[in-house]
Parts: structure tokens; C-alpha cells; sequence
């Protein structure tokens, strides 16, 4: 079987080891970006098949960034899922409204979750 | 009448009844159109001597109704005037409610990214090693323990700037002051920062008069302010630029451009204060950098906690704004005065003075 491509956009060097690692494990294909804008040069080249996006980060930010990728009709079909610090309702509602398929709060989830999630998300699509 | 009367109407969107100019030059006009007609049909009936009387009282009646008219339509005039510069008053105090709110929230989400960051970065590697180990899955245990290490440090120290910046804001920052020599401490914190201005290609020189002497100061602290210093210059100059750190004797009264430029060092003071002279003789130390420098409206918010200069930073890290916080709480707590001077575009110097008692 095909290895489910991901891309893992967080700023976080400790938390997107983790995230990669564990996500390698359980049969992805991991790519990472520290940035929206790293991310952005990855994704003109190729597509994954779900993207993990953080909120805050370096110059743009994930809000910003996903709702460039929702106007891009080559790129507004992959599910995107928000992984942020930002726990507030309106932040909440917010990354929903603009597309994302889910918005996990990092406080609130642990890395079993997170791959549960991630499956629940790819299966589904 | 003047014209800017009636540009005045136009400015404030006055209609043509409000405005005391259009309504005044429109009664004169009625008021000559009647006179000629009371004039023209009263001297078929009446004699010269009536008909004259009979213009030159309705002339009057005229006169006296433009003049009412007019300082109705003045006081609506002034009425609405005051309501919309009020109008305009309420916009601005708006505007910088929401500026100020912004601010606070930018602030925030900083704070919540640099703290719960690193610390679910350290739950998360922690649980991945835990889950590893318990799997017996092997993996190289030296990356996850660096991670661990370098974001626990991170955290540190930004849990260490809101400490400081608590005890600045409660009056209880204490400095412990021992004889110390403060070029050693500059020279080792550009030692220190020299693989980050290298990678940048920023040159940084020291550049200061021989006789400075050893004097009481608190080591720590003292670092923790030129870190920062230096710190925020190489965040805000373009790569290939230039930090020069001076340090010199000053005495009270000297100019301090002055005596820059005599170690030829051109400060950015225009629009700052050139002086110092809360001592007859002090330690100056000044950090100049050719980066974007501050516009006069930030220049003045330089120094507060939660504001962040406008201008777009080279660094990847964003920062909490904290830094200059601690740096002005420091040098005070030290007896000292801090001062900034910048234009926008060439540079920014920051320099302050400490008190040298021997």
C-alpha cells in the first residue's frame, strides 16, 4: 500500500520531532516546514494528502496561510488540520470557518490522539 | 464677504440654507429685487418724497432680517462644526482603543506561543521517548534529549524576562553591585553573539578610550542589558550591516554626539536627547547599529512593555517585547539614564550612563 504523503508545518523544533517521528512510525510519508513560507515552496512541487498546520508562526501566520491555500483550486481540496496554542472559541471558529476539516488544541491532545485524528481525517476523505 | 467662507461651507458639507455666506448673498439679493419693485410700483401712486421713504424702510426691514438670518445660520454653522470635530475626536480615541487592544493581543499570543511552545514540544518528545522505550523501538536518544534541553531553555528565559519585568513594574529589582570591569563583560558578549552576526555577515566592533576603570556594577544584570542590546540590533539590521558598541567617559555638560564622534562613531542623535548629566562623571555605553531604525512615533513607545516596533524584523524569532523593558529597568536600578536616538531607514542608538564613583 501507498504511504499517506503529510506535511507538517510547525515552528516548534522539539514538537515537530515528535510529530514527525511518531507519524513515521505509524506508515507516513513526513514532510516538515518551520515556516508558511518554507511550506508554500513545498507544496509548488508537490501535494500531500493532508497537511498539519500550526497557527502561530514566523511572519505569516496559519490563518493567513490557509486561507491562501482554500483560494488556490490545485491546493483546496487536501484536508487541512489545525494543531495551535491559540485555544479561544473565536480562534476556534475561525480556523473552521476558513476550511480546516478539524482544530486540535496542542494542550488538549497527546500524540495517540493526534495519529487517531490524523487516520479519522484521511479515511474519511 | 470672504471666499473662504464659502470653502469652509464645502469643507464642513454645510447645504445652502446652513451656510451663513450662500444665505447672506441670497437675502441681499432678494432685498435689492424688492427694493426695485416697491420702487418701481409704489411712484406710479405716491409721491418722490413716499416712495423714497417707503425703499429706504423696506431697505431696513431687509437689512435687519439678512442680519438674523445670518447669525441663525452662524450658530448652526458653529453647532455643527463642534459636533463633528467631537465626531472626529470620538474616531481618533476609537482608533486607538483598537490600536491598543491589537497591541495587547499580539502581545499575548507571543506570550502563549513562547511558553506553551516549548513546553508541549517537551511533553510531546517526552511521551515519544516513553512510547519508544516501551515498544522497544530504537531510536537515537541524543536528538530528543537536545530538543528537550534547548527548549526547556528557551522557556527559561522568557519565564526569567516576565520575573524581571514583575519585579521592575513592583519597584523590587535589587542590583548586586560588586567591582567588576565592564570592557571584559562587552568583549564577552560579542565573543558571545559573534557566530550569529557571522552568519548574518553583520561586523560588530568595540570600539572605546583606554582609561576606562573598574567600578561597581552588577555583572549579571550588566550582561543581561548589553545581550539584549546587542540582540535586538542584530535583529533589526539587514544582513552585511554594522554594530559598533562605544564606551567612554563622559562629563557633565560634554556633548555626547560630540565626544561619539571624537572615537568616530557618528550616532543617529537627531531627535534624540544628546544629554546626560545626571553625574559629574559617568560611564557612557552606547549601541549603534546601521539597521532599519525607529520612527518617531515608535520611538517614543520604545521602552514599553507589550509594544512592538513596526518595522519587520530579519529574525525568524519574534520577541516579546520585553528585552528594552528589562534593559531600562536595569540601568535605573544602577542610577543610571537611558536615551535613544534613531532615523528611520539608517540606524538606531540606544546609550545609557552608569555612575562611576572612583
Amino acid at each position: 500500500m501507498e504511504r499517506k504523503k503529510i506535511l507538517v508545518i510547525e515552528d516548534e523544533a522539539a514538537l515537530l520531532y515528535a510529530l514527525k517521528a511518531r507519524l513515521t512510525v505509524d506508515g507516513f510519508e513526513v514532510w516538515t516546514a518551520d515556516s508558511a513560507e518554507q511550506a508554500r515552496e513545498i507544496l509548488n512541487k508537490s501535494k500531500p494528502d493532508i497537511i498539519v498546520l500550526d497557527i502561530l508562526l514566523p511572519k505569516m501566520n496559519g490563518f493567513d496561510f490557509l486561507k491562501n491555500i482554500k483560494n488556490d483550486k490545485s491546493l483546496a481540496e487536501i484536508p487541512v488540520v489545525i494543531t495551535s496554542n491559540l485555544s479561544d472559541k473565536k480562534d476556534i471558529e475561525k480556523g473552521l470557518k476558513l476550511g480546516a476539516k478539524d482544530y486540535l488544541v496542542k494542550t488538549k491532545f497527546n500524540l495517540d490522539d493526534f495519529i487517531k485524528k490524523i487516520r479519522e481525517i484521511i479515511n474519511n476523505d | 464677504m470672504k471666499f473662504s467662507a464659502f470653502k469652509e461651507c464645502k469643507e464642513l458639507k454645510l447645504g445652502f440654507f446652513e451656510c451663513p455666506s450662500t444665505l447672506f448673498l441670497f437675502a441681499g439679493f432678494i432685498t435689492i429685487m424688492l427694493i426695485i419693485t416697491t420702487f418701481v410700483i409704489a411712484r406710479n401712486y405716491y409721491s418722490e418724497e413716499i416712495v423714497f421713504l417707503l425703499t429706504v424702510f423696506m431697505a431696513v426691514v431687509m437689512l435687519v432680517i439678512a442680519y438674523f438670518v445670518h447669525n441663525g445660520t452662524s450658530k448652526v454653522a458653529q453647532t455643527k462644526r463642534i459636533l463633528q470635530n467631537s465626531n472626529y475626536q470620538l474616531k481618533e480615541a476609537l482608533a486607538k482603543l483598537k490600536k491598543a487592544e491589537k497591541i495587547k493581543e499580539e502581545f499575548m499570543n507571543m506570550m502563549i506561543h513562547d511558553l506553551r511552545s516549548p513546553l508541549n514540544g517537551i511533553r510531546m518528545v517526552s511521551e515519544l521517548v516513553k512510547s519508544n522505550l516501551t515498544n522497544n523501538i530504537k531510536t537515537d536518544i541524543d536528538e530528543p534529549i537536545n530538543l528537550i534541553s534547548g527548549s526547556s531553555k528557551r522557556m527559561l528565559a522568557i519565564v526569567n524576562d516576565l520575573l524581571d519585568v514583575a519585579k521592575i513594574e513592583a519597584g523590587m529589582f535589587k542590583c548586586e553591585k560588586k567591582t567588576n570591569n565592564i570592557i571584559k563583560l562587552v568583549n564577552d558578549v560579542i565573543k558571545y553573539f559573534s557566530p550569529l552576526a557571522l552568519n548574518k555577515k553583520i561586523d560588530i566592533k568595540f570600539i572605546y578610550n583606554k582609561d576606562i576603570p573598574e567600578f561597581s556594577f552588577d555583572q549579571k544584570k550588566m550582561r543581561q542589558v548589553v545581550e539584549n542590546l546587542i540582540s535586538n540590533s542584530l535583529k533589526f539590521t539587514r544582513e552585511g550591516g554594522k554594530i559598533e558598541v562605544e564606551a567612554f567617559i563622559h562629563k557633565k555638560g560634554q556633548n555626547l554626539d560630540e565626544e561619539a564622534q571624537k572615537i568616530g562613531v557618528n550616532w543617529h542623535l537627531k531627535g534624540g536627547d544628546n544629554k546626560l548629566d545626571n553625574y559629574e562623571r559617568s560611564l557612557v555605553l552606547a549601541v549603534t547599529d546601521n539597521g532599519f531604525g525607529i520612527s518617531l512615533d515608535d520611538l517614543s513607545k520604545l521602552f514599553n512593555k507589550f509594544e512592538q516596533m513596526g518595522v519587520e524584523s530579519d529574525s525568524r524569532q519574534k520577541s516579546t517585547g520585553l528585552g528594552l523593558v528589562i534593559v531600562k529597568g536595569v540601568v535605573e536600578a544602577h542610577g543610571g539614564k537611558i536615551g535613544v536616538a534613531s532615523k528611520e531607514g539608517k540606524g538606531t542608538t540606544i546609550y545609557f550612563n552608569l555612575p562611576i564613583n572612583n
